[in-house]
């Protein structure tokens, strides 16, 4: 998907309109689009109007009841509410390479800790990830598109997106690798694309001791262990 | 702030029983004003629970787990990106879609839309809505300064629950018209509200 579809789709998310693997990838771009997160906001006052229009008077049981739950329960701390304005320029390392700077934490809690707790019914491993204390978010260009993946190691799972990477034919595939920190890789399954050549995929794996995520080109069916360079390596 | 916010409710934060300086309040732990917030706001969030989930009993639920996570959340309330009210409906709206979407995802999607018809209800069957001010008509009279493709698209996904592939199939529309109405119904209707953000 094109960042100019990206930016259409402010008002399917502002509606929740967007099914869960693209609200989470929509609200990627938001940390990098303060266009899109000021027209996002200004939508979300007016749907918010919407919602006014109804009003049911809650039971007094229902009062009671979370009054009583607000009596046990503790509110969450502030986060920092510094918001990343931009993911920083990725440099080019070696030719076809691209390595991404690590963003981590700050970006995610700025990206989507506003969110975070209110998202609910996630598949459980997206939820997982969105929820765990050690996310890392890195973010490489690969030709036409880009690739993205937001980790916990903790939880042995990352996100993998992919937005608009160039095709390569039936007979081959992206395959996911994690490297660790001695450079051995271990494949992390292949990268399904659609016709426009975007990915919303989980990864799973060991990844207490992985130092970056590596994608190769393989033949249909995948390799057990990578055949060629690879067209992008995202460290973690 | 809208520059002219020709429909604004005034919700003065220098007003101690104002949404806004309730919840600031509830974000430094204080109960009572919570108790006050939610006298003011659980009949809206219920409401728009009950406008997506239908189920009395369900709204009610996802009412009193809204309620909740306006407590637990509230320090992260951030006044500048938007009112507490607007907060606070955000909160509910996802809420409500999300329950709706989880009791339902068993079923096959072609049979959802079926069983759903996605029909709307016009707003004058909701039999419990108990407030009907000015606010209340002139939001509504902003929807009709929308075209009936952005109106239609625009209520089945925020008072529907539908998702925008599925307001597609419904309206047998092109999926990137109905994203593309969704964001520019939107852009109209903010406009008319006189909302800035």
């Amino acid at each position: 998907m094109s960042t100019n579809d990206l930016h259409q789709l402010s008002g399917a998310y502002a509606l929740n309109a967007l099914d869960e693997l693209e609200r989470a990838r929509y609200e990627h771009h938001l940390a990098s689009c303060e266009p899109c997160r000021t027209e996002v906001d200004s939508f979300l006052a007016t749907t918010a109007r919407l919602g006014e229009l109804d009003q049911v008077a809650p039971s007094s049981g229902m009062r009671d009841a979370v009054l009583d739950e607000v009596d046990r329960t503790r509110q969450v701390s502030p986060v920092e509410r510094r918001v990343a304005r931009n993911l920083p320029r990725l440099a080019s390392v070696a030719a076809g390479v691209l390595v991404a700077a690590v963003v981590g934490l700050s970006v995610l809690s700025a990206n989507l800790a506003q969110r975070v707790d209110e998202l609910q019914q996630l598949a459980a491993p997206v939820n997982e990830v969105l929820r765990a204390e050690d996310q890392v978010l890195a973010s490489v260009d690969v030709e036409t598109g880009r690739l993205r993946v937001l980790a916990a190691p903790s939880t042995g799972q990352g996100l993998v997106v992919a937005d608009g990477l160039p095709g390569v034919g039936d007979n081959s595939v992206y395959q996911l690798w994690l490297i660790d920190e001695d450079g051995v890789p271990t494949s992390a399954g292949l990268l399904e694309l659609d016709g426009t050549g975007d990915a919303d995929q989980v990864m799973q794996g060991d990844m207490e001791r992985v130092v970056a995520l590596g994608v190769t080109v393989e033949p249909a069916g995948g390799s057990d262990q990578p055949t060629t360079d690879p067209v992008a390596v995202v460290e973690l | 702030m809208a520059a002219e916010p020709r429909l604004r409710a005034v919700p003065s934060s220098g007003d101690p029983a104002s949404p806004d300086a309730l919840l600031i309040a509830v974000a430094r732990g204080d109960r009572e004003a919570f108790a006050a917030l939610f006298d003011h706001v659980a009949p809206k969030v219920v409401g728009v629970a009950r406008r997506v989930v239908r189920d009395p009993a369900r709204s009610e639920e996802v009412g009193q787990e809204v309620m909740a996570e306006v407590w637990r959340n509230a320090p992260r309330f951030d006044p500048d990106r938007g009112s507490a009210m607007t907060w606070i409906m955000t909160i509910a709206h996802r809420r409500a879609v999300d329950c709706v979407r989880s009791v339902q995802a068993s079923r096959n999607r072609d049979d959802r839309i079926g069983t759903r018809d996605g029909v709307v209800r016009p707003f004058d069957e909701v039999a419990e809505a108990v407030e009907v001010d000015d606010e209340h008509r002139r939001v509504r009279e902003s929807l009709s300064i929308l075209t009936e493709l952005q109106r239609e698209v625009i209520e089945l996904a925020y008072f529907g629950g539908h998702t925008y592939r599925e307001v597609a199939e419904l309206l047998d529309t092109p999926l990137g018209t109905v994203k593309t109405r969704m964001r520019d119904g939107l852009i109209r209707l903010r406009d008319a509200m006189g909302v800035n953000r």
